[in-house]
């Protein structure tokens, strides 16, 4: 058994540990802003007279507490809580809240009013920051006890809005982005893995096996490509080994059928010759077309600038010396980058179809701006236009609509859509109003 | 005169047997040979004049021997190649051989190429004339790769007939050659593939060798024969 993941997977944060990292991340950036938004609380200045009142209400509740008995301080601390601020008294200094915003300003403002202010080691904190402006704060008494108040409505002044927004944005913002960031990065070697998953199949550069992802990211996602890594090596192990399988049946097929030839020839009886000859011929187009097709995989043809009219022409010769009424419709001469035993193989499978459904055939070749327009047209019983997109297809015979002494293995037509799906062009079929079928080679005039 | 000698390497014992048996009937005799050692042995034991290879040998591939065999000697080579691509056909022709049969072949078109090769100017397999390039008018002619290049630098695809008619034509540049020499030259090459007249194929190589304006430089002269009328040079 293969244990191929630990191989695979170096050390790396999981999923996991990135979602709790990006979280750390936002939630610094929380702390940062409120840190900073605590920082310039103590330049906030409010206006004048919301300081004043303030001022001399603790001026007055302080003079009146320090004369107050320690026994009546709570009940007179009471009785100097209005519907604006509540008064507490306390032995100790009650805990500061641990993080709260001074405000500096503030209790300047309020230190210049009362002066008398000044010794009472006057605190004043921004309560429940960002939410409501309230101020809380507190001043000692000459024993060493503490005079605590609280507004109870919004200092007006205090305009904390932006700041609240501020805070609330940010934080957000950055979660935002850095989370952007860090899923995208997350997520480049599934993106990478996707775009080579979609290539699987398509015939590798040079058929030793497609491109492998690199093995990257999350713990998960390494997992993921490794096992993509090695079912791709698996496919092209099972692609390689068929074709070459095929191939070599190919190959080995024709050995037999040399000797069949060869001794097709010391036949007396003339029809049986001509026969086993003719049988011979088609099994030597089924290896052919089928090696052409399986053939994919060789290495490919290198672009010749070559005269395809001259191609299109011998190729209506060729037919012509067969015995078939077949023409030629173009220029003497066109030059054009093209793979030519391809284009060749390609034409000559329209034409063999022509001229095994029809009687006459035309093959026309024209440039049509930058596209090269070779046509190949019979006058036979043409396709079904429900079969028209099937005819393309490997080993699909149309025999019921096209007759049945098709030879071959139904590859014609897929080996010329292969090849002009190589180059960029187009194989169209169609049925001619005047009977018959026209099919279009379209391929980039290069 | 005596029959030629062909020496036969092919690893199938079945058409080893047809193949020497088809050619001895046809005049020829055979020395065959199952794989490269045997083909070396065979040639110590007497001159050939024509070996006859199939590529896919066991041991050594047929192409190393063709290179090896070319190497040590100039006879005239044919290659059997169940392959049949057209990469095996140049690379096969491009290393010396002087001509490729696919498998499978039928009697007559194997005798046919046979006595072609055979039939084929001593100077030209012994000068080094197969790997050579042939120049007329602009055009350029490898005979090695039997490929054509038109002035304007484009590969121009002719039938091998059209081609052998073309290096007839060329090996005799200003002179004329008679029609019936020049039907024995293509009829030998052909085999059984096609029976067109040699005037079908003049007017053929007329058309693809026609310029922008102006016409192929082959003239008929009347009663006798054609003519390609341009100076040819080999290199």
């Amino acid at each position: 058994m293969r244990r191929p993941v630990s191989r695979l997977v170096r050390p790396s944060v999981g999923v996991i540990g990135q979602v709790v990292a990006v979280l750390l991340i936002a939630l610094l950036a929380e702390f940062a802003t409120s840190t900073f938004l605590y920082e310039r609380a103590s330049s906030f200045s409010v206006q004048e007279d919301e300081a004043r009142r303030l001022a001399e209400h603790l001026s007055v509740s302080r003079q009146l507490l320090s004369l107050s008995p320690p026994a009546e301080r709570h009940r007179a601390a009471a009785s100097l809580t209005t519907d604006r601020y509540a008064v507490r008294w306390y032995t100790v200094r009650p805990p500061i809240p641990p993080v709260a915003p001074s405000l500096n300003e503030m209790r300047r403002q309020i230190l210049n009013w009362e002066p008398g202010l000044r010794g009472t080691d006057l605190r004043l904190r921004l309560a429940s920051p960002g939410r409501r402006q309230t101020v809380a704060g507190g001043l000692k008494l000459a024993d060493g006890s503490w005079l605590n108040f609280r507004t109870l409505h919004p200092v007006t002044g205090l305009n904390l809005f932006g700041e609240r927004a501020l805070l609330a944005l940010i934080p957000a913002a950055a979660l935002m982005l850095i989370g952007g960031v860090l899923v995208r990065r997350q997520l480049q070697p599934l993106r990478r893995l996707a775009t080579s998953a979609d290539r699987v199949g398509k015939g590798g550069s040079d058929g030793s096996g497609g491109d492998h992802v690199p093995v990257e990211g999350p713990g998960e996602v390494r997992r993921v490509i490794g096992a993509f890594n090695r079912m791709q090596d698996r496919i092209h192990r099972l692609l390689d080994d068929r074709t070459q399988a095929l191939a070599a049946v190919g190959h080995d097929f024709r050995t037999p059928l040399a000797r069949l030839r060869l001794r097709a020839d010391r036949v007396d009886d003339r029809a049986t010759r001509d026969a086993i000859r003719g049988d011979v011929a088609e099994m030597e187009a089924m290896v052919a077309s089928l090696l052409a097709y399986l053939g994919g995989n060789e290495e490919p043809e290198r672009m010749i600038r070559t005269d395809v009219a001259v191609t299109a022409a011998t190729l209506i010769d060729d037919a012509q010396d067969g015995g078939a009424d077949a023409d030629y419709a173009g220029p003497f001469h066109l030059e054009a980058q093209v793979r030519p035993v391809a284009l060749k193989r390609a034409l000559g499978n329209l034409v063999a179809n022509a001229t095994r459904y029809g009687s006459r055939v035309t093959l026309h070749l024209e440039r049509d701006g930058d596209w090269l327009v070779f046509a190949v047209e019979d006058d036979g019983p043409g396709i079904a236009e429900a079969d028209l997109a099937r005819a393309v297809e490997p080993f699909v015979r149309l025999d019921a609509a096209r007759g049945r002494d098709a030879a071959g293995f139904g590859l014609g037509l897929s080996i010329v859509q292969r090849t002009v799906d190589a180059e960029g062009g187009t194989l169209r079929l169609s049925n001619r109003p005047a009977g018959g079928l026209r099919a279009e080679v379209r391929l980039p005039y290069r | 005169m005596t029959a030629p000698t062909i020496l036969l390497v092919e690893d199938d014992p079945a058409l080893r047997t047809l193949t020497a048996r088809a050619l001895q009937e046809n005049g020829f005799l055979v020395r065959p040979a199952a794989a490269a050692p045997e083909m070396w042995q065979a040639l110590e034991a007497g001159p050939v004049d024509l070996v006859l290879m199939d590529v896919m040998l066991p041991g050594t591939s047929g192409i190393d021997l063709c290179r090896s065999l070319r190497a040590k000697s100039d006879v005239p080579i044919i290659f059997v190649s169940a392959k049949g691509s057209e990469t095996d056909r140049v690379v096969g022709l491009e290393l010396g051989a002087d001509d490729y049969i696919a498998k499978p072949f039928g009697t007559r078109e194997l005798v046919a190429r046979v006595r072609a090769v055979l039939r084929r100017p001593a100077m030209e397999s012994r000068d080094g004339g197969k790997q050579g390039l042939i120049s007329f008018d602009g055009w350029t002619m490898n005979l090695g790769r039997r490929e054509l290049t038109s002035p304007g630098g484009a590969a121009v695809e002719l039938t091998g007939a059209e081609f052998d008619l073309l290096t007839a034509l060329t090996d005799h540049g200003g002179r004329v050659i008679a029609r019936e020499r020049l039907i024995e030259l293509s009829r030998t090459r052909l085999g059984d593939s096609s029976d067109r007249s040699v005037d079908v194929l003049i007017s053929r190589l007329r058309r693809k060798l026609s310029g922008a304006g102006h016409d192929a430089p082959i003239v008929t002269v009347r009663g006798v024969g054609y003519m390609l009328n341009a100076p040819v040079e080999r290199s």
